[in-house]
């Protein structure tokens, strides 16, 4: 069944807000840093990056903080860190869950 | 610079499809322009590797905006046009990231294309509703073969039906298939763009159905028009499929009503304008069902003979209609048409019908409505409609009626 949005952040919007939740940065830079967080593992394509930087905004994840000639630049809303913070939680238990093993 | 224009042989919506076309044709050298609906423009360069990708606009009405054209740059994509609900991008670097990596993303991208084809889907199918029920209305109706030949233009409108009926299915299908796309990326499902293309004029035949439609309602009438004439009686030395009004007007004192007769002076166009209503005539046209139909005025007077209204001069009338049908089915149709159609519109107070049966015609039919006779008469696909007001009898005149037909028919 298709996943609804932000019921469960995607892998790349995980990635999207982690990049944020360090610094104010514009689209080019999250890329960047996505790609060396991961050693290349992974890559996030413009219209993906695009699309998820609208809709972000959109929803006040994030907010735009300054113009630089056709690049905007952004930074993570108190909804985004939390967001951000819930998903990492659940990762930790997930992955808390694996390693207890079977009861 | 050199540009081309091709017609492109496969629907926008069969997205990979079209890009791998796009691609064949930059490694031939033609890279892509701008798309105005099925056209294409290219210019010719050297021959190049090129990825082309096809993505769902989010405004259909604007350009894609700068942030995104700049993130589209870094990466490698080229910004080419906007085509309908698409814009197209182009990359010639082998190792530029695919424009989309996350298919939950990509599928949240193609939720106003579909809203799109969902809406104009809804309103094509009122549209073929009101308009189709409003054709298929008048068409059947109202006496569908004896308008058709009689004023040409409703075969070629009918051709709409099935063409508008191709373009609602068209819309179905493109909506099924945007939706199915949709619903795969949503399922976590990538699309694989190495789609294959291989020419096929298959393909192009499909597009072009709708332009071999309309060519016909372009030509249908345009032609009807060219092979239409008129002339007045005296002046047209052939044969007639009819009986001259002297047949059955035998007294001395009668003579055919010409041009002389006019009460204003003769004017050719003039006497053209109004030949149908004053003076003898005969006319000719052509239509896809009837390949042959002659209207044939004939009249004339006896100065000092009282007409049936007591008026001085007493002025006979033989008015036929001669269709010559393609098939014959048609021209069944037609006769009961005909005889349906020129005793019920007319309104008549007192209608006596007499079914010929000993006569050569296929079928014929003898009809006294108030003080008119007429002859509605089928020879296979021949189809002759006779109105006489006079004081003769015209079923005298029959056999004379059936030899003009049959001369006719071998001149």
């Amino acid at each position: 069944m298709a996943k609804k949005a932000f019921e469960g952040l995607t892998e790349s919007m995980y990635y999207i807000l982690m990049a944020f939740s360090k610094e104010e940065m514009c689209g080019m830079d999250v890329t960047q840093y996505i790609e060396d967080k991961t050693k290349g593992r992974v890559k996030i394509g413009p219209g993906t990056l695009y699309t998820i930087l609208a809709r972000f905004e959109e929803e006040k994840i994030i907010e735009e903080t300054a113009v630089e000639g056709r690049k905007r630049i952004y930074r993570i809303t108190e909804r985004g860190v939390q967001m951000y913070e819930d998903e990492l939680l659940r990762l930790k238990t997930c992955i808390l869950d694996s390693e207890e093993g079977d009861l | 610079m050199r540009f081309t224009i091709r017609l492109m042989p496969i629907s926008i919506y069969e997205i990979t499809k079209v890009e791998a076309y796009f691609s064949h044709m930059a490694s031939k050298g033609f890279f892509v322009k701008k798309i105005r609906g099925n056209l294409v423009t290219f210019e010719k360069g050297s021959s190049e590797k090129t990825q082309y990708r096809l993505e769902p606009v989010k405004n259909e009405y604007e350009e894609p905006e700068q942030e995104m054209l700049l993130y589209y740059e870094e990466q490698g994509w080229k910004y080419i046009c906007k085509t309908g609900f698409f814009y197209l991008y182009q990359s010639t670097r082998d190792n530029a990231t695919e424009i989309h990596t996350d298919p939950f993303i990509q599928g949240e991208t193609f939720a106003h294309l579909n809203k799109k084809l969902q809406f104009n889907f809804g309103i094509s199918i009122v549209g073929y509703l009101i308009f189709g029920g409003f054709l298929l209305y008048s068409s059947f109706h109202y006496y569908l073969v004896y308008f058709n030949v009689k004023y040409i233009s409703s075969v070629s409108n009918l051709i709409l039906f099935p063409l508008y009926f191709f373009g609602i299915i068209k819309t179905l299908w493109d909506y099924r298939k945007m939706k199915k796309l949709k619903e795969q990326l949503e399922s976590g499902i990538k699309v694989i763009h190495n789609g294959s293309y291989s020419p096929s004029f298959c393909e192009y035949f499909v597009l072009a159905i709708p332009w071999i439609f309309i060519l016909f309602m372009v030509a249908i009438p345009r032609y009807s028009s060219n092979t239409y004439w008129e002339k007045n009686l005296s002046a047209y030395a052939g044969k007639l499929p009819t009986i001259s009004i002297k047949a059955l007007e035998t007294s001395p004192d009668f003579s055919v009503k010409d041009s002389s007769d006019f009460s204003v002076e003769y004017d050719s166009n003039l006497a053209t304008k109004f030949a149908r209503e004053d003076i003898s005539y005969i006319s000719y046209h052509w239509s896809e069902l009837a390949p042959d139909v002659y209207y044939i005025g004939d009249q004339g007077k006896i100065e000092g003979k009282e007409s049936t209204d007591q008026t001085e001069t007493y002025e006979p009338f033989l008015e036929t209609e001669y269709y010559r049908m393609r098939f014959q089915f048609l021209a069944k149709v037609l006769y009961k048409e005909l005889l349906d159609n020129k005793l019920h519109r007319n309104h008549y107070e007192k209608i006596q019908y007499h079914e010929l049966t000993q006569v050569e015609f296929d079928e014929a039919t003898l009809v006294l409505a108030d003080g008119s006779q007429m002859l509605f008469a089928r020879i296979g696909e021949k189809v002759v409609f006779i109105q006489y007001h006079g004081q003769k009898d015209l079923e005298t005149a029959i056999d004379q009626i059936y030899k003009a037909i049959i001369d006719f028919e071998k001149a």
